[in-house]
C-alpha cells in the first residue's frame, strides 16, 4: 500500500529547473478527503451548537431568532436569542436569514453551513481566478491552505 | 470561527470578491450591486460608494445605489409595514452604531460594546485587547 506522503528525490540528471519541486507532495485525493472530514467536523459542530446546546459558541440562532421576529412582525432588535443575545445587524440580514425559518433549528444550520462553504469556496476560486493567469501553476493545488487557515482563525 | 459559529461574514466576503471580479470583467452595474447588497448587510462596504464617487464610476455606483435600496428597504418592507422600515434603522443606530462611535453606555454596552468581552468586535476593543 503506498503511503499518503510521497517523498521526491532530486535526480542528479535532472536540470536545475525541474528540481525546484518540493520534497513532499500530498496526494490530491487523500487531501480532500482529509479536508472533506474537517468540514464535516466544523459543521457537525456548528450544527450541533445551533441546534443542541446552550452555548455562546454561535452566532447563528441571533440571525435567525431575528429572522424569526420579523417574519411575525415583532421588532427584531426587541427580542433576544435562545443565549441571552440581541441582534446587532442592518434589517436586511434578518432579511436575508427568513426563508430558514421555515425549518427546524437543526436543518436552518445544516443549510447555512452548506451555504457558507460554498460561499467561501466561491471566494477562493474567484480570487484566484483574479490573481493567476496561469492554471497549471502550481498555487492552484494549494489552495487548500486556505481553508484550513480560515478554519483555524 | 465564521464558519463554525455560522456568521455571515463569509457572505459579504463573497459579495465583495464577486463585486471585484466583477469589476474586472468589465461589468459596472453588476459590481456595484454586490458591493451595495453587501453594504445593505453590513455597514463597513459602504466605504466601495466613496471609492467609487472618487473614481467617477457613475455606473457602478448606480448599481451600488440600486442593490442599497433593494436590500435595506424594499426586502424589509417584504415582513414589516414601509413606515416602520425608519423606526428599525433609528433604533439600530440607537442601540449598535451610536455608541460604538461614541462610547455610550447603552443596554447592550456589556453584552456587545464593553472592550473587556472577547466577541466585542469594535475596533477600540480589539486595541485594547491587543
Amino acid at each position: 500500500m503506498r503511503s499518503a506522503w510521497t517523498v521526491s528525490f532530486p535526480s542528479k540528471t535532472k536540470s536545475r529547473c525541474e528540481n525546484h519541486k518540493p520534497m513532499l507532495r500530498f496526494r490530491p485525493r487523500v487531501l480532500w478527503v482529509a479536508i472533506s472530514g474537517v468540514f464535516l467536523f466544523v459543521g457537525s459542530r456548528a450544527v450541533s451548537q445551533a441546534a443542541f446546546f446552550s452555548s455562546e459558541l454561535t452566532d447563528f440562532t441571533v440571525y435567525l431568532s431575528a429572522a424569526n421576529a420579523l417574519t411575525r412582525g415583532i421588532d427584531p432588535y426587541s427580542i433576544e436569542s435562545a443565549h441571552g443575545w440581541h441582534f446587532i445587524s442592518p434589517v436586511a440580514t434578518a432579511v436575508l436569514f427568513a426563508p430558514l425559518t421555515e425549518f427546524p433549528t437543526v436543518v436552518a444550520a445544516a443549510i447555512w453551513y452548506l451555504l457558507s462553504v460554498g460561499f467561501l469556496a466561491g471566494t477562493i476560486l474567484l480570487t484566484l481566478s483574479l490573481f493567476i493567469q496561469d492554471r497549471d501553476s502550481g498555487i492552484l493545488a494549494r489552495t487548500w491552505v486556505v481553508p484550513l487557515l480560515l478554519l483555524r482563525s | 470561527m465564521t464558519l463554525s459559529r455560522g456568521q455571515w461574514s463569509l457572505l459579504i466576503g463573497l459579495l465583495i470578491t464577486l463585486g471585484w471580479w466583477l469589476s474586472q470583467k468589465d461589468h459596472r452595474f453588476l459590481s456595484g450591486h454586490c458591493f451595495g447588497f453587501a453594504a445593505a448587510l453590513k455597514l463597513l462596504p459602504i466605504v466601495f460608494a466613496c471609492y467609487l464617487i472618487v473614481k467617477r464610476r457613475w455606473v457602478a455606483l448606480g448599481g451600488f445605489v440600486t442593490a442599497l435600496i433593494i436590500g435595506a428597504i424594499v426586502m424589509p418592507g417584504m415582513f414589516v409595514k414601509w413606515l416602520e422600515i425608519p423606526k428599525l434603522y433609528a433604533e439600530w443606530f440607537r442601540l449598535v452604531v451610536n455608541p460604538a462611535f461614541t462610547g455610550t453606555h447603552n443596554d447592550l454596552y456589556g453584552e456587545l460594546l464593553n472592550p473587556a468581552i472577547k466577541r466585542s468586535q469594535q475596533p477600540k476593543s480589539v486595541l485594547s485587547r491587543a
